[in-house]
């Protein structure tokens, strides 16, 4: 009985966080990955060989395929370098860049593809500009292929850079410099170290990028769900569909369909994690400082902190390709930024480069409007009560984890990895799936959004208090505070809560713009919940009862800025520190 | 200028912002020597060093190695070798790998690369470590290596950034024997950064002194050592006892200890810089200033007495090296009296 109580008091912190994550996310996915093998109570693969049969099925799987390449492969191309100069930067600009990528990584959704129609669709921005200097342009429709991969990239790009920008500290200056006094070029220091080293990081993140663009509902959503060619054509599509059209074998079908969503999300994350093993393979299989899965705290072996202290190292060279790089993100980030402001002050906007007039009453209206107002009170409410109810969950599992039972953290780590590697759609559905079977009356309510908001944002705020309490030495900060006579609740209220407050802070600001821009979990759980992404969705499709597009721009541009500003604070507070991102390599 | 220099360092000058790395520097360094660079961090040793390797480029002066002016060449273009302080191993190659980098993006034929790597791990004594990689060595190893690769395609100049601070005490003496070594068997002219002062005057055919950007005093060790030239030379090397004292008279005078002509300048003030082991303890009775034991430091062979005495009605601390046989007959608050021959005692103005 003893030994039983000391067991349990090992895993009595981490506890709350590990039912929550057992009861809405573990136990869901594996109802859901059981029913499709199960017709009628029995064992069948008649779901899937009607599945692997239909010609749609397989286009969808083969254009999901398509477009999560393309993605990953631009994201790759242009995200490698860009995290490379990132990585380079002094704090300050680090800490703004860094800003506005998790704010770009994480807003998404409804409000990107909005941004996407009024910057390059027909009548969009960029092709009123182009047409007005008289040249014939027509624009890649907005359920088209191109649209879509384009309007990816914009959170892809971000999750990329976000993603390696950790791998990109292991590369050390001294590295460069010992290549150079060794006679070699730049491109042979690159060919010869830095690409090799960097390889298999990179290699990860494609592939993670890969799978996260083949998982994207809502952009598609927005700009192809209503298509009449290209539901067929993807596999979020396909399942957002199904359900929609029929609960009753429409479920089945979806879980199926879900089910090749999950085995290509397991196959990715299996790949990452084999990928960043090897790549840490030449460091004897430890993190090194900066690698991934750590934060930038710890130093190499024998490396003391003065190294150079009398020389400050500044890359002088490599400005052009630097200023260039930022300047196309620039513009990449600013053109459907600059058509949301002129959009949410225009009169009439269709005909030329810039809008016919300008007024102020769709600001005005927009805030006056029930509907528009309900749905940003209920949004910033979800997202705060999420953002709360995470922490005061991840918190004591972390602090167990690290101070009580390292076991814990084993747990952690394998929970964190799915929300992370597994589409919002599928998690969506498996939770609706299991609750119509336990609890049916929970459909639709509050409770069980909440409840699948918290499994899915607890990885981002895992990760970054992990980092955080890591960083801080919480181990020895509560050993010593013990030692000083405090109770453990002294201890992590008076001394690690204030020396996380930077992990804190990253994570909770995650957590809220995860919820505030999310779309597939509450169109599937609770899609009479208006929040800004449903009320998005419906204005932009549904145009019989669209009053006009100007006051999607107003609230799209508000939830920006309100991100952004959020943002903006939190990286001032790490000071540019790179957090985690993404699961520990290493963990068993 | 009957001799060329191997390297030469004209007027260089080195700011980031308001700080001044390098203050209008000259400096020659012999062919064939090992010169150690020593001084405080911050006093821009590491700038001179990576200004020569063509890491960084002066503001102004010139830099010349040979005959060249390399003022203008990148780094790789430069006849050099360097070995960084955290070692900067390519964690993605063998030891063997490392060593011949340099080789390879020389396109030396295979051979003769094949060659000079195993004569290489030979000299640093590393022929059985050639297939490990860097994670897989010791910190010795790894700094042995990471000079092999710097001496692997002959350079006229090795530069060598702090290669022991990383490194633990007992490896330290080891190595920096083993550099020395490999340096003498070579004779490539070496510049050695370090901040210290017992590794530099071990080490050194000659020490280059620096503070604030600037070259206080070039020397053979010993006249570093003994002849101070400037008194940031003498409190940085030796660690004398620095004492603040009146001119009176003409004259500068510690109680009974040393009386002596005070050097020109200074407003009424002297600074006097005693070595430990030049004051000279006697008994009670003897000639010189009355002092009391205050504490003491076991140095091994020799003790590190603290002492305290009263001079004018100010109290004054020196300390003393004494043999540890003769401190064992001290105790602690016994009643000494100290004495200094005025030759080893060096005066500058205050």
């Amino acid at each position: 009985m003893s030994s039983l109580a000391r067991r349990l008091s090992g895993w009595i912190g981490a506890l709350p966080l590990l039912a929550v994550v057992a009861l809405f996310l573990i136990a869901p996915i594996g109802v859901l990955l059981a029913r499709s093998f199960l017709v009628a109570g029995g064992f069948s693969l008649d779901i899937w060989a009607d599945l692997l049969a239909s010609p749609h099925t397989r286009t969808a799987l083969l254009t999901s395929i398509a477009l999560g390449a393309t993605c990953a492969f631009v994201s790759t191309l242009i995200g490698t370098p860009l995290a490379w100069l990132v990585s380079r930067l002094a704090a300050g600009p680090r800490a703004a860049w860094l800003g506005i990528f998790n704010v770009a990584a994480h807003f998404g959704g409804i409000g990107l593809a909005f941004a996407y129609v009024i910057t390059l669709g027909a009548t969009g921005m960029v092709t009123l500009a182009v047409r007005s200097v008289g040249v014939g342009f027509d624009p890649p429709a907005h359920d088209s292929f191109a649209a879509l991969a384009i309007t990816y990239e914009y959170a892809n790009i971000p999750l990329f850079v976000l993603l390696a920008l950790p791998a990109m500290g292991i590369i050390r200056d001294e590295w460069y410099e010992a290549a150079q006094t060794a006679s070699a070029t730049r491109w042979q220091f690159w060919r010869r170290i830095g690409l090799p080293l960097l390889a298999p990081f990179i290699l990860g993140g494609a592939l993670l990028s890969f799978t996260w663009a083949i998982g994207i509902y809502g952009i598609a959503y927005a700009l192809a769900g209503l298509s009449p060619t290209l539901p067929k054509r993807l596999l979020t599509l396909q399942i957002g569909q199904t359900i929609a059209d029929d609960a009753v074998t429409g479920s089945a079908r979806a879980g199926a369909l879900s089910v090749v969503l999950i085995v290509i999300a397991v196959v990715a994350l299996a790949g990452y994690r084999l990928l960043v093993r090897r790549g840490l393979r030449w460091f004897g299989g430890n993190a090194p400082a900066e690698a991934p899965g750590r934060l930038a705290a710890t130093r190499p072996k024998g490396v003391p902190a003065t190294a150079s202290s009398d020389a400050p190292i500044a890359p002088r060279t490599g400005n052009w390709l630097r200023r260039g790089l930022f300047g196309v993100v620039a513009i990449f980030l600013g053109l459907p930024l600059s058509a949301l402001a002129l959009y949410s002050v225009a009169t009439r906007w269709t005909d030329h480069a810039l809008p016919d007039g300008y007024t102020l009453s769709h600001w005005l209206e927009t805030f006056a409007d029930a509907r528009a107002v309900s749905a940003i009170l209920t949004s910033l409410s979800l997202s705060t009560v999420t953002t709360l109810l995470t922490l005061a969950l991840v918190v004591p599992a972390v602090y167990w984890a690290r101070t009580v039972n390292p076991r814990v953290r084993v747990a952690l780590e394998t929970a964190a990895a799915i929300p992370f590697a597994l589409p919002f759609l599928v998690i969506g559905l498996a939770l609706l799936q299991f609750s119509g079977m336990v609890t049916p009356m929970l459909q639709g309510t509050y409770p069980l959004l909440l409840a699948g908001y918290v499994t899915v944002t607890f990885p981002f705020v895992y990760w970054a208090i992990d980092g955080a309490m890591a960083a801080a030495g919480v181990e020895r900060l509560s050993q010593a505070a013990e030692a000083c006579g405090a109770s453990r609740r002294q201890a992590i209220v008076r001394v690690v809560l204030p020396n996380i407050r930077v992990g804190l802070a990253s994570g909770a600001l995650l957590a809220f713009a995860t919820v505030i821009g999310e779309y597939a979990l509450v169109s599937v759980l609770a899609s009479s919940i208006n929040t800004i992404p449903v009320w998005s969705a419906h204005l932009l499709l549904d145009h019989a009862a669209s009053p006009g597009f100007a006051p999607l721009a107003v609230v799209t541009l508000s939830v920006f800025g309100l991100l952004l500003a959020l943002a903006l604070v939190v990286s001032r507070l790490t000071r540019g520190q790179v957090l985690r991102e993404a699961p520990e390599a290493l963990s068993q | 200028m009957s001799e060329m220099s191997a390297i030469a360092l004209e007027r260089v000058s080195r700011h980031f912002g308001r700080v001044r790395a390098l203050d209008d520097l000259s400096l020659d360094v012999r062919p064939g020597e090992l010169l150690a660079l020593l001084g405080p961090s911050g006093c821009g040793k590491t700038t001179l060093l990576r200004v020569i390797a063509g890491l960084d480029r002066p503001d102004r002066g010139t830099v010349r190695i040979g005959a060249a002016d390399v003022t203008a060449e990148p780094a790789r273009k430069r006849p050099i070798g360097m070995v960084f302080q955290s070692y900067a191993l390519f964690p993605n190659l063998t030891v063997a790998g490392n060593i011949r980098f340099p080789l390879d993006v020389r396109r030396v034929p295979r051979a003769d690369a094949d060659a000079r790597v195993a004569e290489l791990l030979e000299l640093v004594q590393l022929a059985a470590e050639g297939d490990r990689y860097p994670h897989q060595i010791s910190g010795g190893q790894a700094q042995r290596c990471a000079l092999a690769r710097a001496l692997a395609p002959r350079p006229q100049v090795l530069l060598l950034d702090e290669p022991l601070s990383a490194l633990d005490v007992i490896v330290r003496g080891q190595l920096r024997d083993e550099i020395r070594r490999v340096q003498q068997s070579v004779g490539t002219t070496t510049v050695y950064v370090t901040h210290d002062q017992s590794e530099a005057l071990a080490i050194a055919d000659r020490v280059a002194l620096m503070n604030r950007g600037r070259i206080e005093q070039v020397g053979r060790p010993e006249e570093i050592y003994r002849d101070p030239a400037s008194l940031f030379s003498a409190t940085f090397v030796g660690g004398r006892n620095a004492l603040r004292l009146p001119v009176v008279d003409g004259r500068v005078k510690l109680g009974a200890a040393f009386d002596m002509a005070a050097p020109q300048g200074g407003n009424g003030r002297a600074m006097a810089l005693i070595a430990p082991e030049d004051v000279v303890i006697g008994r009670p009775t003897d000639d010189g200033l009355p002092a009391t034991v205050s504490g003491r430091t076991f140095h091994g062979a020799i003790t590190r007495l603290a002492l305290t005495a009263q001079v004018d009605g100010e109290q004054v601390n020196l300390s003393a090296d004494v043999p540890s046989r003769s401190a064992a007959a001290l105790d602690d608050q016994a009643a000494v009296t100290l004495r200094i021959a005025p030759d080893h005692v060096r005066l500058f103005p205050a």
